[in-house]
């Protein structure tokens, strides 16, 4: 126990001096921005910002490209909230509720519980690393790709559990997103797939540009030229607007806690990521709602959960990071080279090689949410503000803020093509009531779903039963199926019931 | 040429169907492999007929659904969509060859189209705000490497 | 700069750009060496930032700059294993102005690997010079009965297809060093790609697959953790951050060697003079300390090969990786 003080006391010595305090502001201040801003996301920014700290102190350059990456989650939300633009699948899980709760005038109260909860859901996940990072680091290491798989497959039954309107058309939007991540180099053989020629495509569609295209693109060609113009307006913006009543506080904290220990696990494993541990909260809590029906209407359950998971997986992300030397997700392995150029070999040994900056980068995550905490409760009046700059005037800004964003991820100007593309079929799709949401994630779990298959089918030389034969990926494939049966059941049942009472008395609808 | 409702539907349904079976279809001429080794177009053969089925089901399902079968009148068009979709192409042929500003400033004429009337005093208030602004956020700020004026 | 114009691109588009190529490309020719560089000079990095191409590129790109008196801007250009960026430079003007931080996948093997790559690594580039090399090492678990590289043939030799290596993807260097391993002992391992090497270790380390022909800096910081056991490196001679572990020629399979390495390139057509000029300031680079602090720290060996020497030694490369591919089985 005083060698557990000793070391928070050593972080907190790094964390705490002038430098490290600088610089964790200058990351969360940045993280918060690019996360705001579409298109760029905290990948592109920490990438962008990886060469300039080759002249830092390396725990301190860490310390800065962590708060871009945790501070990018604060500020993700918000232009999903108010704007309806995720540039991830986090933030295209939060548009769920959060951009309907905007829709009632209630912008402020879903931007405050959003901080509230991306707050304690990453507290949450801090104690963990701090206290049980090397045991939870060998758990993640019992997972092949046997029980990836099986939680692949939970991710996309839970994916198309969570919009509105009709389960067919939402799980035929699932597959659709399967079918577009399909595009580019097939793991196992290196061969090029679906890219028609194109070398861009080689690395398949960027999953920003995906977004930014289904979603945001989309969006604007369909409110461009209604009468409203302006899409939404804002009740009031007072300070206790956007404080939640004693009844909302009550909707909120379980799914919150709930959020941050599905979060904690999703992001300790390594090769899922915040998109994942986002869906798996939003599905968990609309199973256990008493009426689910609320979800996707502006349900603060439906926004508290996800958001604490996605902080939560971001902060649990460093545990595989920091004890075993393997990134939790792309944005991480960014930081990992970070450390190597900085002469750091993560590795096993990297909390007793470099203790002062283990816990120096632990503290400072610590210090880093108290700061977004503080700055981005202000600044909801601020972003609330933008909602009522006209919407014709906001709208031009939006698509050249996309464009660049999508243009700056790998600086190929084909990348403002394919945002294009994929807004055009996001607004047909939205014409005809296809919720994109699905898309998107079937998009992020599809090739991950083929390529844990296909390295399961090599490893047990062909072998299917071996999905069931281990007990953790067992478990999964049983937890989706009761998904699916929960699901399609009433779903079918009630249409029979349905169908039957609309044939009684006249049949108009053919 | 005013389309019902329902028909419009259904050709959304087929459009789901025809991308599962494209896909489908250039799936069987890629290698299929074994179950000891699944190649290339193993996977993608079965979610195109994944996809083909739910889309038959959507089908099946729209002609239980209710539907409002009088012509849609149709309040704004398409007049947006390509008027947001040609300042998109403009401003991807011109970024890397004239710079951002010129190409930001020939995307903001076009996006002007998007609606009939347009206050062009504003929208050029806004044009010179995103200049000056991304020029600072973009080629300043995050390194971007194009440049304001000039090719890249 | 102009845009990169891929295969897919409508062939007016192409018609274009290769008109404005050779409109820009004439006069860039006709420019003394003597005045180069009169402009800055950009190092396409094939990858995303943060790679060892990446920190290379960054500190040749310090010391150039320096010693030519011009501003040396890395530009990365991540994508398709580094063929994205590769192709970016191969069609760009051959001036001097304009060079790539190549390796072996994006200037050797993917010529073995494909038929469909829009550049040839050969005909394409005219090399400044192959820079560093590195060694490979082939290591298993600490608790595994693979004590040796004997075992391992031994293994391998009763069960074709039971012995399974990792690697960061197919057509990178881990893998065609594990094919050239099977090939040259007479033994069929299996092979288990992975997106990224990261995956790879994880299982390795999980103990899903039994061996990986590893990165020497990353998996040595298993081995001094005592969770990973090195069998035999892969390169010519002993690695010094692995003291003590044999070469896998030394353990078995004699006149084996197969190496990673990075270099610079200059499209082809640069002329001879600026390439001289660029060669004597890369290779004076690599006697700085910021360079050699580099090297030891990621464990590279120095090559500065001058641009003769590079030349001849990729054609050599690209012949050995295409008999692996074509006695493998690979070709796309």
């Amino acid at each position: 126990m005083s060698e557990f003080l000793a070391n928070i006391q050593l972080g907190l010595s790094t964390a705490l001096s002038a430098e490290a305090l600088l610089f964790c502001f200058l990351g969360v201040t940045v993280g918060t921005v690019v996360g705001v801003l579409p298109g760029i996301g905290a990948l592109a920014a920490i990438s962008l910002a990886l060469p300039l700290t080759y002249y830092l102190d390396p725990t301190t350059a860490l310390i800065m490209l962590a708060g871009i990456f945790y501070g990018a989650q604060y500020g993700g939300s918000t232009a999903s909230i108010l704007l309806n633009l995720p540039g991830t699948a986090t933030s295209a899980i939060t548009c769920l509720d959060g951009y309907p709760l905007a829709q009632q005038g209630k912008a402020p109260l879903a931007l405050f519980v959003t901080a509230i909860n991306s707050f304690v859901g990453s507290s949450f996940a801090i104690v963990l690393v701090m206290g049980f990072a090397p045991l939870i680091a060998g758990f993640a290491l019992k997972f092949s790709s046997t029980e990836y798989f099986s939680v692949m497959l939970l991710g996309l039954v839970a994916a198309s559990t969570l919009s509105v309107g009709s389960p067919f058309k939402a799980l035929a939007m699932v597959v659709f997103g399967i079918v577009l991540g399909q595009v580019g180099t097939d793991v196992n053989t290196g061969m090029f797939r679906f890219n028609f020629g194109i070398l861009e495509l080689a690395d398949g569609f960027g999953l920003v540009a995906v977004a930014m295209g289904l979603f945001g693109v989309a969006e604007i060609m369909a409110n461009v030229g209604q009468a409203s113009g302006a899409p939404m307006g804002v009740k009031g913006m007072r300070f206790k607007d956007m404080i939640p009543s004693r009844s909302e506080w009550k909707e909120i904290w379980k799914p919150t806690l709930r959020g941050s220990v599905i979060g904690s696990f999703v992001g300790a494993l390594p090769g899922t990521g915040p998109g994942i541990a986002s869906l798996m909260a939003y599905a968990a809590e609309k199973r256990l709602s008493r009426d689910p029906s609320q979800f996707g209407k502006g349900s603060l359950a439906g926004l508290s959960a996800p958001e604490a998971a996605n902080n939560a997986s971001v902060q649990a992300a460093f545990i595989p990071t920091l004890s075993l030397g393997i990134p939790g997700d792309a944005v991480v392995a960014v930081l990992m080279g970070a450390m190597i150029l900085h002469g750091i070999t993560p590795g096993p040994n990297l909390i007793n090689d470099q203790p002062a900056m283990f816990w120096g980068l632990i503290m400072s995550f610590w210090i880093g949410n108290l700061m977004l905490l503080f700055l981005n409760i202000p600044l909801i009046g601020l972003w609330v503000r933008l909602l009522s700059i006209p919407y014709r005037l906001l709208y031009p800004a939006i698509i050249l803020f996309i464009c660049i964003g999508v243009y700056s991820a790998d600086n190929n100007v084909f990348d403002i093509y394919v945002v294009l593309a994929f807004g055009l079929i996001g607004y047909a799709m939205r014409k005809f009531s296809y919720p994109a949401t699905p898309v998107l994630l079937g998009f992020i779990l599809g090739p991950l779903l083929e390529e844990h298959f296909r390295r399961a089918m090599l490893l047990s030389h062909g072998d299917l039963t071996i999905f069931l034969q281990r007990p953790i990926s067992l478990v999964f494939l049983l937890i989706s199926l009761m998904f699916l049966g929960s699901v399609f059941m009433p779903g079918l049942r009630s249409k029979l019931v349905s169908r039957v009472r609309r044939n009684a008395p006249s049949d108009d609808a053919d | 040429m005013p389309v019902r409702q329902r028909t419009r539907e259904q050709i959304a349904a087929a459009s789901v169907i025809a991308v599962g079976a494209g896909l489908s279809a250039i799936a069987y001429g890629y290698p299929q492999g074994s179950m000891f080794r699944p190649g290339p177009g193993f996977f993608p053969f079965y979610i195109g007929l994944l996809l083909v089925l739910l889309g038959v089901m959507v089908a099946l399902e729209n002609r239980q659904m209710p539907m409002d079968d009088s012509d849609e009148d149709q309040p704004s068009g398409m007049r947006p969509v390509v008027a947001i979709s040609v300042a998109m192409v403009v401003l991807a042929l011109l970024l890397e060859r004239l710079g951002f500003v010129p190409a930001m400033v020939a995307m903001f004429v076009c996006i002007g189209f998007a609606e009939r009337r347009t206050s062009w005093l504003p929208l050029l208030g806004v044009c010179l705000f995103m200049a000056i602004f991304g020029t600072a956020l973009f080629i300043w700020g995050l390194s971007v490497p194009i440049s304001a004026f000039g090719a890249s | 700069m102009k845009t990169i114009f891929s295969k897919g691109l409508v062939s007016a588009g192409l018609a274009l750009a290769i008109g404005a190529a050779s409109m820009f490309a004439s006069p860039a020719n006709a420019v003394a060496a003597d005045s180069y560089p009169d402009k800055p000079i950009t190092i396409v990095v094939p990858f995303p930032p943060g790679g060892s191409t990446d920190l290379l590129a960054r500190k040749i790109g310090e010391a150039l700059s320096s010693s030519l008196g011009q501003p040396v801007v890395v530009e990365n250009r991540g994508g398709a294993g580094g063929t994205v960026g590769a192709n970016y430079v191969a069609k760009s003007d051959p001036d001097g102005y304009t060079l790539l931080m190549g390796v072996t996948g994006s200037n050797a093997i993917s010529a073995a690997l494909r038929d469909d790559l829009p550049y040839s690594p050969v005909t394409d580039f005219d090399p400044v010079s192959i820079v560093i090399s590195s060694p490979l090492v082939l290591v298993v678990r600490e608790d595994s009965d693979f004590k040796s590289v004997q075992d391992v043939i031994a293994y391998a030799k009763a069960n074709p297809e039971y012995f399974t290596h990792g690697t960061p993807g197919v057509g990178t260097s881990m893998h065609m060093t594990g094919e050239l391993f099977g090939l040259e002992s007479g033994t069929k391992l299996l092979h288990v790609p992975y997106k990224g090497s990261a995956a790879a270790l994880q299982d390795l380390l999980g103990g899903q697959i039994n061996a990986m022909f590893g990165d020497i800096l990353v998996t040595s910081e298993y081995v001094k953790s005592g969770d990973l056991r090195p069998l035999a490196v892969t390169g010519t001679k002993e690695h010094f951050l692995l003291k003590g572990v044999p070469t896998i020629a030394e353990a078995g399979i004699d006149g084996f060697a197969a190496f990673s390495w990075q270099g610079v390139f200059a499209p082809a057509g640069t002329p001879t003079a600026v390439l001289d000029k660029l060669y004597t300031a890369v290779s004076a680079a690599l006697e700085t300390d910021a360079l050699k602090e580099v090297f030891a720290q990621r464990g590279f060996l120095v090559e500065g090969m001058n641009p003769a020497d590079s030349k001849a030694f990729i054609a050599s490369e690209v012949d050995k990786w295409t008999k692996v591919v074509e006695a493998a089985g690979l070709k796309k």
